[in-house]
């Protein structure tokens, strides 16, 4: 029942859940949350090697955001229609037998 | 030529200043007290608002938690879906903490944000009705949590402490209430209770955004309606007295599925003792039990392989304090440990090693520094500061403090801290432990933990 609905959910996800206010939303959070990593000297550290080591540049950051920025609906609808499908996933639920 | 050079230098450090220097300011928003950290590193900002009263005054225990986490229930405008999605929309981070002394409300996100964001917040303070249908749900899943604590054993352990630590005090009871007080707390004790806050409590506001940020002034002041010149009210906190002493004497409290006992032992510092020696206090109890180069971690753990992890502090509000130690252990090493724990309070009153000593010195100056790294960590500290009456400079000045402590100072405050006789004892555990602890010359309180839920 409940992997019935999860995967009905899904189904509508991509198609309903995203507009634009949506992906304004995911830009904040993305923003602050890229933001309060830095207050810290170990949240700069591991924010400048993660892009040495993901992107090959830890200057990546300055293009990084208006990557972000640029991202359209249609653009993360057709990113989340090929990822997010029944096929490519797996069901996995651990039960108390009793 | 050298000794202009050098005067030059000596007058450079004498007039030298500090980030707060740089960027602190104080006004006053009418009768409001601000204090705005003026900080443009970075495009955020963090609001936090404190209301000079907690849990202490309240008619029916977890009344003002329940005020502060139901503020976004429902208003007279929005429902709890839609004022949720206006903060998350912003990427805004809000939320409460109330402590028997004073209760604080902070707010942060983007600067670019900030005024629909506050605005919101002003809102939940002015119009938020607590719908019944929404707090009976809360109460719910507060109960059940509560039930569920039985399960988790250290939790358990440390709220049953807290009350029977304290128990001489007024500051015992959790401040998020029991099963018995969140029944009795109603949807119009909340409302009245949030009315209070918002009209009658003193508040001090404490920012940290980049100067000139937009909006802030005229928001609190049309928007939350707070100018200072009426909510004036700030709560009495009585005075500690002196502990008595409790021997050997331990509350021990049964918990079924128990294979590990849990061990808590502390006390609580009265007003003269919390309110002077901040520096010492933390040295002496970090040395005890704090990180695992700590005389506890290093007797309990490495050299027997009693637990995995034991700590231990000292803390200071304004009226009171708690000083303690915290670990576990098997059922079958629990004497043991107790008898080690003992042996080596009472060991480190006699003699502390000047090696060591002087790690931990270093280890605090480095920590404490990095605890204030984060821009709303160091809003908190400049609050609580204000809270317990300690200037802002001996921010700067604590690496001074801890390098003049002495070892026979450190010796004299552990002993003073971690007296055995004035501490109160207590494991949780399998029932079984009950007879151990007697047979080992305890004297056994059983006290049942469903009192305590």
């Amino acid at each position: 029942m409940i992997q019935k609905d999860l995967y009905k959910t899904l189904d509508m996800a991509c198609e309903k859940q995203i507009d634009e206010r949506s992906v304004q939303r995911i830009k904040n959070q993305y923003l602050v949350d890229m933001l309060s990593g830095l207050e810290t000297n170990s949240g700069v550290a591991s924010f400048l090697g993660n892009r040495e080591v993901y992107y090959g540049d830890y200057n990546f950051y300055k293009k990084e955001i208006g990557i972000y920025n640029s991202v359209t609906v249609t653009e993360l609808k057709a990113a989340c229609e090929k990822y997010l499908k029944k096929e490519n996933s797996i069901f996995l639920s651990i039960w108390n037998k009793n | 030529m050298k000794y202009i050079l050098l005067t030059f230098i000596i007058c450079a450090n004498l007039f030298a200043s500090n980030y707060l220097d740089e960027n602190l300011k104080k006004y006053k928003w009418g009768d409001l007290e601000v204090v705005w950290l003026e900080d443009s590193t970075f495009p955020t900002y963090d609001i936090t608002v404190y209301f000079n009263d907690g849990a202490l005054s309240e008619s029916s225990h977890g009344t003002t938690q329940l005020m502060f986490d139901e503020l976004t229930s429902g208003t007279t405008r929005y429902s709890r879906k839609e004022i949720l999605d206006v903060l998350e929309f912003y990427g805004a981070s809000y939320g409460a903490n109330v402590t028997h002394e004073y209760s604080t409300f902070s707010l942060s996100g983007l600067v670019k944000d900030i005024e629909p964001s506050l605005k919101m917040v002003c809102h939940l303070f002015k119009s938020t009705t607590y719908p019944i249908k929404e707090i009976n749900k809360t109460k719910a899943r507060a109960r059940t949590g509560l039930k569920n604590l039985v399960n988790n054993h250290g939790a358990l352990a440390s709220r049953i402490f807290r009350e029977l630590s304290l128990k001489e005090t007024p500051y015992s009871n959790p401040v998020g209430g029991s099963l018995s007080t969140l029944n009795k707390i109603s949807a119009k004790d909340l409302h009245t209770r949030l009315l209070e806050f918002n009209q009658k409590i003193k508040k001090k506001i404490y920012i940290k955004a980049p100067a000139g940020t937009k909006g802030i002034k005229n928001i609190i002041a049309k928007d939350c309606g707070w100018d200072g010149k009426k909510a004036t009210v700030s709560v009495e906190l009585p005075k500690v007295k002196k502990k008595s002493s409790k021997k050997d004497k331990i509350y021990f409290v049964s918990v079924p599925n128990a294979n590990q006992a849990q061990i808590r032992i502390g006390t609580y510092l009265n007003s003269e003792q919390s309110g002077k020696d901040y520096t010492l206090n933390e040295l002496a109890s970090r040395y005890i039990g704090g990180g695992f180069t700590s005389v506890l971690m290093q007797e309990l753990r490495v050299k027997r392989g009693l637990t995995y992890s034991a700590g231990a502090y000292a803390s200071s509000q304004s009226s009171y304090g708690r000083v303690g130690i915290n670990t576990f252990t098997k059922n079958e090493t629990i004497v043991e440990t107790l008898q080690v724990i003992k042996e080596v309070i009472e060991k480190q009153t006699k003699d502390i090693p000047v090696e060591s000593f002087s790690y931990l010195k270093n280890f605090l100056k480095g920590t404490y520094l990095f605890g204030l790294e984060s821009s709303s960590a160091f809003i908190k500290n400049l609050l609580f500061f204000d809270h317990i009456g300690r200037d802002y400079d001996e921010i700067y000045a604590f690496p001074k403090e801890v390098d003049s402590v002495t070892i026979d100072q450190a010796k004299n405050k552990i002993a003073e801290l971690f007296d055995w006789s004035t501490q109160t004892k207590l494991v949780l555990g399998d029932k079984k432990l009950i007879k151990v602890l007697k047979k080992a010359g305890y004297s056994v309180e059983v006290v049942k933990y469903n009192k305590f839920l």
